[in-house]
C-alpha cells in the first residue's frame, strides 16, 4: 500500500503544531467535548465520554487534539493534567495495570508525579492492590491539586480484557471519584454500552463520528493540497468535482480513505473507475486482514452477502451455501457482534456488509465480470449525478428542454411527423418526454421501450434515460416504471440503482414487498436516493 | 446548570426538589432505615448525593456503592472502609481521633492507619460484620447520627445469589436486618438503600419480603409540570438557544412522565440540533425531532425491556403481551377486563395482580386517569416499545 500521504497524516507522527494546524474536520465534535471540559469544575464526578467510529474516521486525531488543547489552555493547565494512552495497550489486562500505566504516563507528563509508580509498586503484595493503586493515584492528584483527564484510545480493547468485577469496580470509581474523567475512543462500543447485562450499559456519553459530507471533504482535500504544497489544488478539485463526490459517496467519506484518494487524484488522470481500481489496490492489505480473521464458514457467508451487495435474508444465504438456516443464523449473530455485518430488522432479518466500501472492495476483488460491471455502472451514475448543476439550475435546464407547454406541443407535432421513420435515440427519447409531458402516458411508455432498446448496448444515454425516469415518477407512474425496471434484458436495476431505490421509497406505502425492498438500500446510496426523491418532488412542483 | 444525562447530577447541576428532600429528611428524623424506591433514571442516586453533600446538623453521611461486591464479608468491609474514610467525619478532630484509636485496637492487623489509605493485611481476613458492630459500639459520634447510604444494594444481593447461591443472598438480607434491630447500636446509624434494581422486587422473588418490612419506603415521584418548566429554564441559562413558554409546554406535554432524565435527554438532543443547524430559537418541530431521536437511541430504553427478562415462562409472556397491546392498539390502553382475560389464557388467575402491581411500581404503566384502564406511564416509552418491541 502506498502510504506517503497517509503516513504524513498519521496523527502519531505529527508534532503538536502540525496536528493543530491540520485539524480541519471534526471541529464540532471537538468543540462540544472541549467546551464541556472547560465548563466542568470537576468538583463532583463528571460525565465520561466515548468517541465512536469505524477505523480511519479520525478518533485518534480528535483525542490528540483534545490532549494538546487542554495542555495549551492557560486556565485549564493549572487545574487539569491530561494523559493519553495510545491505541496499543497490550499490557493492560487488569484494572491495577491501568492505574500503573497511568502513573507512568503522569510521571512523564510532569515532575510533580515522580515516584508515583514506585509508590504503588511497594504495595503490590497487599490485598486489594487495585484499590490501593487507585487510592494512591487519587491522593496524589488531590495533593497536587490536579484533576486527571484520561484519554484512552481503543478503550474497548482495554475494557474487554477486564473481568466483570473489575468493570464494576471501575464503574464505581468513575461514579464516585471527582479526580478523574475518561474520554475514550472506540470502534466497537456496542458490546459495552448497549448491552444491558454489562456494567457500562448506558454509562458513557457517546459521540459518534460520521463520514465527511461534501463540504467537509472539500475543505479536507484543500488542506491536504496546502500541506503537500499542491498549488493547483483548487483547480484540480474544481475540475474533478463530480468524480471526487462520486468516490466520496462510495467510500463513505472516511478521512483515511480520502487521504489515499488525494494521492490518486494528484497522480493520475484516468477515469473515475480507474481511480477506484487504484484505490482498491491500496486498501487491499487493510481489508484482506478483515477477511483473514474470519473462520472459513464466516468467509463463505461474507462472500454471499458481499456479492449480493444489497441486503439479503438468512434463508437466501443458507440456500446459496447449502447450510441449515439455524447454523447460518448463529454465524450471522457472531459476525454482527464483531461489527462485520448489519442486521436490518424485518419479519425475516436481512443482512448487509456494515462497512460499505469493504463491500465494494470485495465486489471488485472477488466478483466476476458481472459484479464489476455493476460497480462501474454505479460509479458512472454517481459521477454523472454529482456533476449535475445545483438543483435549481437542473430544474431550469429541464424546463428549457421541455420549453413551455405550448412550445412542447409544437415540438410534439414536429416529432410526430418524423417518428415513423426514425431510429434515433435522441429523437425518440425527446418524443417520449413530450408525450409524458402532455399526459399521453401510454404512448410515452411505448416510446420508452423503444429508446431503451436502442440504448441497450451503450451507456452513453444513461443520463437522459434517468431524466425520463425522474419525470415518470414526477407524473406518479410508479407501477409503469417498476415494470420497466423488471424487464431483465435492460438491466435497469443495476444501471440505475439509486433511482430504483428512490422508486421503492415512493412505492413503499403501496405494498409491504416494496417497503422491504427499500430497506435493502446500502448506506452508500442513501444520500443520492434522497436527492433523487427531492428532484422528483421539484419536477412535480415545477410542472404541475 | 449543565445538561446531565449519564452521571448523577450533583452540586449546581442537581435540580433541587425541596418537597422531596424534606420528605426524605422527615423519614430520616423518624429514625427509620429507608428504601429509596423508583424506576431507573428517576434520580435516586442524585437525591442521595444531595443529602450527602448537604447534610443536616447532627448527621454524618456516608455513601457506599457495592455494585462490584460478591460476598457478605466484602460488603461489610466496604462499609467499614467508607466509615473510616468518611469526609464529614474527618472534619471532626475528636471523632477522627476516636476512629484512629478504634482502628488501632480493633484492627490489630492494620499496619497503617492513614485514614485515606487503610490497608488490610492479607493473612488475617477479619469478620467485618463483627467489626462493624464493634465500631458502632465504641465510636463517639458526639451526638451525631451516621447515615449509611448503600447504592446498588439489590445488585449486591443478586451478585451473591448468582455466585454463592440463594442462602448466602438471604443471609445478607438477614444480617442487614439484624443490624437495624440491634438495640445496642441502632441509635447511632441508619441505612438508606437504593439501586437500579428494585429491592422490593428481588425480596419478593426470593420470598423474603419479611426481611425488609421494617424499612420505610420513599417513592421518588416524577416532577410536577411547574418543576419541569423550572428545570428547563435552569438548563436554558447555560445554553446558547432559547425556547418560548409554549414550546416548553409542548415538550413537557410530549414527555408527560416528567422524570428529570427524560427532560435532560430531550434537552441534550435539542442541543445537538442547535449544533447542527445553528438555530437560536427552538420551536416545536425541533422538539419533535429531538423526541424522535431519543426513541431511536435504543440503549436509553432497552433496559425497560431487558429487565423484564427476570420473569419466566407464562409470567413473562403475560407481561410482554400486556405491554404490546397497550403500545399497539389505537386507544393506547388496556382495560382491566382484557387483562383478566389474558391472565386466564396464561393460567395466572392467582398471581396476575402481583405482576400487574410490579408493572405499576416499576413505572411501566398506571391507571391514574381511569380506574380500570391502564396506559403507559411515559408516552415516550410507549412509542419506543411500539417501534422496537411490539413490532
Amino acid at each position: 500500500m502506498q502510504t506517503s500521504s497517509l503516513s504524513l497524516y498519521n496523527p502519531n507522527n505529527l508534532t503538536e503544531k502540525e496536528l493543530i494546524d491540520r485539524f480541519v474536520i471534526r471541529k464540532k465534535e471537538f468543540q462540544k467535548i472541549f467546551k464541556d471540559i472547560k465548563n466542568s469544575e470537576m468538583k463532583y464526578p463528571e460525565q465520561h465520554y466515548i468517541i465512536e467510529a469505524q477505523r480511519g474516521y479520525g478518533k485518534t486525531t480528535l483525542l490528540k487534539r483534545l490532549y494538546f488543547e487542554i495542555k495549551r489552555d492557560e486556565e485549564l493547565k493549572t487545574r487539569l493534567i491530561p494523559v493519553i494512552l495510545p491505541e496499543e495497550q497490550y499490557n493492560i489486562r487488569k484494572l491495577f495495570k491501568l492505574w500503573e500505566v497511568t502513573a507512568q504516563h503522569l510521571q512523564m507528563e510532569s515532575d510533580e508525579f515522580m515516584g508515583l509508580y514506585d509508590e504503588m509498586n511497594t504495595h503490590s503484595e497487599g490485598e486489594d492492590y487495585e484499590d490501593i493503586c487507585f487510592k494512591i493515584l487519587e491522593q496524589k492528584l488531590k495533593e497536587k491539586n490536579k484533576k486527571l483527564i484520561l484519554l484512552i484510545d481503543n478503550i474497548e480493547g482495554v475494557l474487554k480484557k477486564f473481568k466483570i468485577y473489575e468493570q464494576q469496580k471501575l464503574r464505581e470509581i468513575l461514579l464516585t471519584s471527582a479526580e478523574i474523567r475518561i474520554i475514550g475512543a472506540s470502534s466497537e462500543v456496542l458490546k459495552f454500552i448497549n448491552d444491558y447485562d454489562k456494567p457500562f450499559y448506558d454509562f458513557f456519553k457517546q459521540i459518534t463520528l460520521k463520514g465527511m459530507n461534501e463540504e467537509e471533504n472539500m475543505e479536507f482535500l484543500e488542506k491536504l493540497g496546502e500541506i503537500f504544497n499542491k498549488k493547483d489544488i483548487n483547480e484540480i478539485l474544481k475540475s474533478n468535482r463530480g468524480k471526487i463526490e462520486a468516490l466520496r459517496r462510495l467510500t463513505g467519506g472516511v478521512p483515511r480513505i480520502m487521504i489515499l484518494l488525494f494521492d490518486i487524484f494528484i497522480d493520475n488522470s484516468g477515469s473515475t473507475f480507474k481511480k477506484l481500481e487504484t484505490l482498491i489496490d491500496r486498501v487491499t492489505p487493510l481489508y484482506k486482514n478483515v477477511m483473514d480473521r474470519l473462520s472459513p464458514v464466516q468467509q463463505e457467508i461474507i462472500d454471499v452477502i458481499a456479492l449480493s451487495w444489497d441486503a439479503i435474508t438468512t434463508k437466501e444465504i443458507a440456500e446459496k451455501i447449502r447450510m441449515q438456516s439455524k447454523e447460518v443464523s448463529a454465524q450471522l449473530n457472531q459476525l454482527e457482534k464483531n461489527g462485520v455485518i448489519n442486521k436490518i430488522p424485518e419479519k425475516n432479518y436481512m443482512y448487509q456488509i456494515k462497512e460499505r466500501f469493504f463491500n465494494i472492495w470485495y465486489l471488485m476483488r472477488f466478483g466476476g465480470k458481472k459484479e464489476k460491471c455493476k460497480v462501474q455502472w454505479l460509479v458512472d451514475f454517481l459521477e454523472t449525478w454529482c456533476s449535475r448543476e445545483a438543483l435549481e439550475e437542473t430544474a431550469l435546464k429541464f424546463m428549457n428542454t421541455l420549453k413551455t407547454k405550448e412550445v412542447y406541443k409544437y415540438n410534439l407535432n414536429d416529432y410526430e411527423k418524423t417518428d415513423k421513420y426514425t431510429n434515433d435515440f435522441i429523437t425518440i427519447h425527446a418524443l417520449a418526454e413530450s408525450l409524458l409531458w402532455n399526459d399521453r402516458i401510454e404512448e410515452s411508455l411505448e416510446k420508452a421501450s423503444l429508446f431503451l432498446q436502442l440504448a441497450n448496448n451503450t451507456d452513453k444515454y444513461n443520463k437522459s434515460i434517468n431524466e425520463y425516469f425522474i419525470f415518470l415518477m414526477a407524473k406518479k407512474q410508479y407501477n409503469s416504471l417498476y415494470k420497466l425496471f423488471n424487464k431483465s434484458e435492460f438491466k435497469l436495476k443495476d444501471k440505475f440503482k439509486p433511482t430504483y431505490y428512490a422508486l421503492m421509497y415512493l412505492m413503499k406505502n403501496q405494498n409491504e414487498q416494496f417497503e422491504i425492498e427499500y430497506k435493502k438500500v446500502g448506506e452508500e446510496l442513501e444520500e443520492t436516493v434522497e436527492e433523487i426523491i427531492e428532484e422528483v418532488n421539484n419536477v412535480e412542483q415545477k410542472y404541475k | 446548570m449543565k445538561i446531565t444525562t449519564g452521571q448523577a447530577a450533583r452540586g449546581e447541576n442537581f435540580f433541587k426538589r425541596p418537597i422531596l428532600t424534606n420528605k426524605l429528611w422527615r423519614k430520616i428524623d423518624s429514625d427509620s432505615s429507608i428504601i429509596i424506591s423508583a424506576p431507573r433514571r428517576v434520580g435516586k442516586t442524585s437525591l442521595m448525593r444531595y443529602i450527602e453533600d448537604n447534610p443536616k446538623e447532627k448527621y454524618y453521611v456516608v455513601y457506599v456503592i457495592t455494585e462490584s461486591v460478591y460476598n457478605e464479608n466484602k460488603y461489610y468491609k466496604e462499609i467499614v472502609k467508607a466509615i473510616l474514610n468518611c469526609d464529614s467525619i474527618k472534619k471532626r478532630d475528636k471523632v477522627i481521633n476516636s476512629i484512629k484509636d478504634l482502628a488501632k485496637s480493633i484492627f490489630k492487623s492494620i499496619d497503617e492507619v492513614g485514614i485515606d489509605s487503610v490497608k488490610f493485611s492479607k493473612n488475617n481476613e477479619l469478620n467485618y460484620y463483627e467489626k462493624f458492630i464493634e465500631i458502632m459500639k465504641s465510636i463517639d459520634l458526639e451526638g451525631h447520627k451516621l447515615i449509611i447510604m448503600i447504592d446498588e444494594f439489590a445488585q449486591t444481593i443478586e451478585n451473591i445469589q448468582q455466585k454463592e447461591g440463594n442462602i448466602y443472598a438471604l443471609q445478607l438480607l438477614q444480617s442487614n436486618r439484624a443490624l437495624r434491630q440491634n438495640s445496642d447500636i441502632n441509635n447511632k446509624f441508619q441505612f438508606i438503600y437504593t439501586g437500579s434494581i428494585s429491592l422490593e422486587g428481588i425480596a419478593r422473588r426470593m420470598d423474603s419480603s419479611k426481611y425488609i418490612n421494617d424499612l420505610d419506603i420513599l417513592k421518588v415521584t416524577p416532577l410536577s409540570e411547574e418543576e419541569g418548566k423550572s428545570l428547563i429554564n435552569e438548563l436554558l441559562k447555560g445554553l446558547d438557544f432559547t425556547m418560548a413558554d409554549n414550546t416548553i409546554n409542548y415538550m413537557l406535554h410530549k414527555i408527560k412522565w416528567l422524570i428529570p432524565f427524560y427532560i435532560q435527554l430531550a434537552m441534550d438532543k435539542i442541543q445537538d440540533i442547535y449544533d447542527e443547524e445553528n438555530l437560536c430559537v427552538i420551536y416545536n418541530n425541533s422538539v419533535d425531532i429531538a423526541i424522535k431521536r431519543m426513541i431511536e437511541e435504543n440503549n436509553k430504553f432497552s433496559s425497560w425491556y431487558e429487565r423484564l427478562k427476570v420473569y419466566k415462562n407464562n409470567d413473562y409472556k403475560f407481561i410482554i403481551e400486556v405491554l404490546d397491546i397497550i403500545s399497539i392498539t389505537e386507544a393506547k390502553k388496556i382495560t382491566y377486563n382484557e387483562i383478566y382475560d389474558l391472565a386466564v389464557r396464561y393460567n395466572l388467575e392467582e398471581t396476575y395482580k402481583e405482576l400487574l402491581n410490579t408493572l405499576i411500581d416499576d413505572g411501566y404503566i398506571n391507571n391514574e386517569e381511569e380506574e380500570r384502564v391502564y396506559t403507559f406511564t411515559s408516552p415516550i416509552l410507549r412509542m419506543w416499545w411500539c417501534k422496537k418491541i411490539a413490532n
